[in-house]
């Protein structure tokens, strides 16, 4: 379901989840509040493979934008 | 969440989908020990209903019942926690007010557990599938194309 597909990840967090499917998809933006987790994020995409992945500090609230996607993943996001 | 749903159907392509994984609402989880290839029941957690989660649930429901998605699949994922020692699995549940260990489930943990030992927490997560409708299926979403 997600391979090639072009991906947004709401509540991505410190991107533990968007690393284990990242490699297979199109590409995926991460969106999450806590600006610390998105600096854990970024520094665990730094590898090979994963170009096509970033992450952004942004509420859902306002940081669902841009696209257009393939697949929205909430990943236990309460908004 | 309701409002986060619609902002999804905004920016998903036509018959794109959204995905919602969280915990499930409700569900009975155990705590065991594992030791190598041998896992021991050890006995419940309590776990009560967390309040966000429900309201995130009927959140999906309301969308979909409003006509901005169909609901193509659900499913409830067993899931396992490992923690290394009691002093972990305290951590979690410190940092977390709905989960507890009853007495006797404490009790037990304490005696049976052994070095090298961890710890698992059955747990359940809720999977749904969500595909957009197009707007055109439902008049009212036209208004903010």
């Amino acid at each position: 379901m997600l391979r090639g597909k072009d991906i947004l990840e709401v509540g991505c967090g410190n991107g533990r989840l968007t690393l284990a499917y990242a490699a297979r998809a199109g590409s995926v933006v991460g969106i999450e509040p806590n600006a610390a987790l998105v600096v854990r994020a970024r520094s665990r995409a730094r590898k090979p493979g994963m170009e096509r992945v970033r992450f952004f500090a942004r509420p859902a609230q306002t940081g669902i934008r841009g696209g257009p996607y393939d697949v929205v993943l909430f990943s236990w996001s309460l908004c | 969440m309701v409002d986060a749903l619609r902002s999804a159907w905004t920016v998903l392509r036509p018959r794109g989908v959204v995905i919602d994984v969280r915990p499930a609402a409700v569900y009975r989880a155990r705590v065991a020990v594992r030791h190598g290839a041998r896992r021991l029941d050890v006995g419940p957690a309590r776990r009560d209903p967390d309040l966000d989660i429900v309201a995130a649930q009927r959140a999906v429901q309301r969308t979909v019942r409003e006509g901005w998605f169909d609901v193509i699949g659900r499913e409830r994922v067993p899931w396992r926690s490992r923690y290394e020692d009691l002093a972990a699995l305290d951590r979690m549940l410190a940092a977390n007010e709905n989960w507890g260990l009853p007495a006797a489930t404490r009790r037990r943990l304490a005696r049976v557990l052994t070095t090298g030992d961890v710890i698992e927490l059955s747990r359940v997560f809720s999977l749904a599938i969500l595909r957009k409708r197009s707007g055109a299926r439902s008049g009212h979403l036209t208004s903010i194309r």
